[in-house]
């Protein structure tokens, strides 16, 4: 699991619905507010689906900013070294 | 992964956040996975390692954290204490370590034996980097001893300072040639020139933290929310603050227009006429700062009617050859000029209404009102970019709205290096490093006191050398014979790629001329090199950039490059180290007396690891800025024997010890060292507390303190920066019958740099997976095109097909269409013109015109 975390900023007068909008996101967890910027994480199966995920924020209303802190990617089976990958696929340790 | 593992990671995700949507994230340095970076490499755990870098994406230059366990990169972090992001990046982060491990990633020397397969993906075959370099070092001295206006080496935003510096050294005192250019020709070239012919100095003299203080932002022909996110970001936080506007000025509407209080959409080229309407407005009904102008301020006019580069030998000829010379005037000859542009004239010239004029005038004149300037493309490549700028520091100067904090005009850069590779290293053909110039003897002599080469060794390379675009126009002649290109991709950057990539029988030159590239993935060029040089990318070796708001920042190496690729140091010093075999400097071994100091030519080993490598380069580039370090130098910058009449102020760009760069994440120029501590500097030429990052020792050694502003600006002759009159002329090409329109090219948020890494990338390339031709819905109707229907778009010069869009990224009025170049697939600049600012020599991308057809 690809695990990151950012700092969405929103509109002050979105703050409330943006928040209940990015909670409906599988995977995106909103843990705090301060004033109009909202600490977010995503977990998701890999780099590319966090970033999709991140990126489809901006469409919500109210959202002007979306800033990325921190990415853990350890676990992407599409960034494991090649005999890694293949014993992923295979159903190997690397699972979670 | 395990719970625990998890749970951690987390946790440490979490915490960061918090920390930095809190405003607290420095304290949290040395929390959880993050070590304590300080001076280096930190272990943390045991087990992971973590590394301080900065981004390569685009030009804001934000500060990354990168953990790396096994030889792997696992996590990046927005690095705290980098003041450029304070912890922040944009999603494109999430990509800084996919981007390394790439399925195409070169990892062997390649070479081509036949040319006539070049513009093929095929014809390259793996080969031993011996037999590369040899290859490549006999090409290079072949030429060399033959006829040295035959060769260039042709650079990159992207090359890392010492890297470019040593290339530097290596082709103008090595090889005595001025034929070296960066890509930042094509991006930052009109801004250079702006400034030095406004301030005698490059580089702004404020910075980012200026966003969080401005009343009023104008963007100038820049989409800053796709090109610069973290500062768009910024920018608005800032104007959600409370009174702020925010005026966008450009010739399409862009997704930073979306935001702005109100768009100003003018006709090609007329930006110029509306910043003198602004000055004229600002003169005539005096509104300007007259204690400002008094103190601060000299009025220049210029050739004027030059034409332009339509020609290959229009450099040489009149007004070619007159382009940069300025004379002064008075105030009131200036007030003069500028009458002609009204509001009613400027009105009828841009097509921007006069109320709509009225009221951004009016903003200049507002005295208490902070104001900056953002721009970067739509100004700089233009054909008459160089005095677009001027045009920009013109308003801003006669309203004493500069280099003090939130007042500023600021030219954004492209590249995470453009400023501190290209401009400071000085890798441009009429450079030498920290601002010298070429032709200046002083500045000759100069950089022979800090290389250690005899006096005058330099008067060989007074001339200036080709400039890219020039480089590129002589290969198509086939009077080319050898060019080594690195981290750029100038087989899909240049314009007139049907010229340049031989698709026509009159310039087939690229066949016969020897392509060098060091790549790190295939790329168009590298389908026309002879010889591929794979080498190593971003945190695979330790570097330095330098970004736009003069912010100087060290990315340590973090894991190893792939297979056989090597980094570019080794590359350049294997090449040198055979080109300069026997030849000889003042009696001694060229190569020792170049290189020796980083390179033993014996052992044909570095001397030290790759952080003492890069430190060693350093001091030595260093010396530069801090001419008490050598005495020959110190003499020469203090003219102490009153051989020049003239001063150099060295100073003004100081450079701190390598180590000080480790230690605070990136400082500021000029960088002071005060009580044992190197304190940056925010505000140049602003007199004020060093702590604070006011240019108070700037101020002291060289200027005089109690002036408007409390500035001074040191470097500028007289001290004073120069108001230029720069008129309204017209663009290269205008609409005709044939070609009825104007075509823009540019970059969107997914794709930089060609797409070389980000469409190695599967998730950005899905979000904007082809180029489209953004069109107006009306023209759309008269031609009969649908949305999503193939049309080609011919101009002048070449053509290329493209899919049509009514509906996509930006909205250009009727008349104007606008298309991305990061598509190989969708070669756009087979048909983009190659004129150029007759100042800057930078193309203008944004105006060609064009005939569009159902395809």
């Amino acid at each position: 699991m690809v695990i990151s975390s950012l700092v969405v900023e929103v509109m002050p007068e979105h703050v409330h619905d943006a928040r209940i909008k990015l909670e409906e996101l599988e995977g995106v967890e909103v843990h705090s507010v301060h004033e109009n910027r909202l600490v977010v994480t995503i977990e998701a199966k890999t780099v590319d689906d966090s970033h999709d995920i991140a990126s489809s924020f901006i469409h919500i209303p109210g959202v002007y900013g979306v800033n990325l802190v921190y990415a853990n990617f350890e676990d992407d089976p599409t960034l494991l070294p090649h005999d890694q990958a293949i014993a992923t696929s295979n159903g190997g340790e690397h699972e979670q | 992964m395990d719970i625990s593992r998890r749970l951690f990671i987390k946790t440490t995700a979490v915490a960061l956040a918090t920390a930095a949507a809190g405003g607290s994230l420095t304290a949290l340095t040395g929390c959880a996975a993050q070590g304590d970076s300080q001076g280096g490499a930190s272990s943390s755990g045991g087990e992971t390692t973590t590394y301080s870098a900065v981004c390569r994406f685009c030009g804001c230059g934000c500060g990354v954290l990168c953990e790396a366990r096994d030889g792997r990169l696992i996590s990046v972090t927005g690095d705290p204490d980098n003041q450029s992001n304070r912890g922040l990046n944009c999603v494109k982060g999430y990509y800084l370590a996919k981007i390394l491990y790439g399925e195409d990633r070169l990892t062997t020397p390649l070479i081509r034996d036949d040319a006539s397969t070049k513009g093929t993906p095929d014809g390259l075959r793996e080969a031993s980097w011996e037999e590369a370099l040899d290859l490549v070092a006999s090409k290079l001295r072949e030429t060399w001893k033959a006829d040295k206006t035959r060769l260039a080496f042709w650079g990159s935003g992207q090359q890392p300072i010492t890297e470019g510096y040593l290339t530097a050294k290596f082709w103008k005192a090595g090889l005595l040639s001025n034929n070296i250019d960066p890509n930042a020709r094509l991006c930052m070239a009109s801004a250079v020139v702006g400034f030095m012919n406004v301030f005698q100095t490059d580089e702004p003299a404020g910075c980012y933290d200026d966003i969080d203080q401005a009343d009023a932002f104008i963007t100038w022909g820049a989409n800053m929310a796709e090109a610069h996110p973290m500062l768009y970001s910024r920018l608005t936080a800032r104007k959600l603050s409370g009174n702020v506007r925010h005026y966008d000025l450009g010739t399409i509407r862009t997704r930073t227009s979306a935001s702005a209080d109100k768009t100003l959409i003018f006709r090609p080229g007329t930006d110029l006429a509306i910043t003198n309407c602004i000055a004229n407005y600002l003169v005539s009904n005096k509104l300007y700062d007259e204690q400002f102008v008094n103190d601060h301020c000299q009025f220049k006019a210029g050739t004027e009617n030059i034409g332009n580069a339509y020609e290959d030998d229009y450099d040489a000829t009149e007004p070619g050859n007159t382009v940069d010379a300025v004379h002064g005037i008075s105030f009131e000859e200036y007030a003069e000029r500028l009458s002609a542009y009204t509001f009613e004239y400027t009105s009828e010239l841009s097509g921007v209404p006069v109320a709509d004029l009225q009221e951004l005038a009016a903003v200049f004149a507002e005295p208490g009102t902070k104001i900056m300037s953002l721009w970067t493309m739509g100004v700089n490549q233009h054909n008459r970019g160089t005095w677009m700028n001027h045009n920009i520091y013109n308003i801003h100067l006669l309203s004493g709205k500069i280099a003090q904090p939130g007042n500023g005009p600021f030219s954004l850069t492209g590249q995470p290096s453009a400023c501190g590779t290209a401009r400071e290293v000085g890798t441009f053909s009429h450079r030498l490093p920290a601002d010298l110039l070429v032709a200046n003897a002083q500045h000759r002599r100069y950089t022979e006191a800090i290389w250690n080469l005899p006096d005058g060794y330099l008067d060989a390379i007074q001339k200036p050398g080709f400039h890219t675009v020039k480089i590129f126009r002589e290969m198509s002649k086939g009077n080319m014979d050898f060019i080594w290109s690195a981290h750029n991709n100038w087989a899909q950057s240049m314009p007139n790629l049907t010229r340049f990539l031989g698709y026509s029988d009159e310039y087939r030159g690229i066949y016969d001329t020897f392509v060098v590239v060091n790549e790190v993935y295939p790329t168009i060029t590298t389908e026309y090199a002879d010889v591929v040089f794979p080498v190593a990318m971003w945190v695979e070796r330790e570097g330095q950039f330098g970004n736009g708001e003069r912010r100087t920042a060290v990315f340590e190496k973090a894991v190893d490059p792939p297979g056989d690729a090597r980094w570019d140091v080794w590359v350049l010093l294997q090449v040198a180290r055979r080109v300069l075999d026997g030849e000889a400097i003042d009696g001694q071994d060229a190569f020792n007396r170049l290189f020796g100091f980083v390179y033993d030519k014996e052992a044909d080993d570095f001397v030290g690891d790759q952080r003492e490598i890069n430190r060693r380069i350093w001091e030595e580039y260093r010396v530069f800025s801090n001419p008490t370090m050598n005495e020959r130098a110190a003499a020469i910058n203090a003219d102490t024997g009153g051989t020049f009449g003239a001063t150099l102020k060295m100073e003004a760009k100081q450079l701190a010890p390598y180590d000080e760069y480790l230690k605070h994440h990136g400082l500021t120029w000029p960088v002071r060292e005060v009580n044992g501590e190197w304190l940056p500097t925010r505000w140049r030429f602003a007199d004020g507390p060093q702590e604070e990052g006011f240019d108070q020792y700037g101020v002291a050694q060289y200027g005089t303190a109690g002036k408007a502003a409390g500035l001074d600006f040191y470097k500028s002759t007289d001290h004073k920066p120069s108001v230029v009159f720069r008129p309204y002329e017209p663009p290269a090409e205008e609409p005709n019958e044939e070609y009825p329109f104007w075509f823009c090219t540019g970059r969107l948020l997914e794709h930089w740099h060609t797409g070389t890494m980000t469409r190695r990338v599967p998730e950005l390339d899905r979000a904007l997976p082809e180029a489209l031709l953004n069109m107006n819905p009306e023209d759309c109707a008269r031609l009969g095109i649908a949305d999503g229907d193939m049309v080609r778009v011919t101009s002048h010069h070449g053509s290329f097909e493209i899919k049509a869009s009514t509906a996509g990224r930006t909205e250009p009025p009727t008349g104007v269409t606008f298309a991305p170049f990061f598509a190989e697939e969708t070669l756009v600049n087979l048909a983009v013109h190659d004129y150029y600012c007759p100042l800057s020599k930078e193309p203008d991308y944004k105006k060609t015109c064009v005939r569009i057809e159902k395809a």
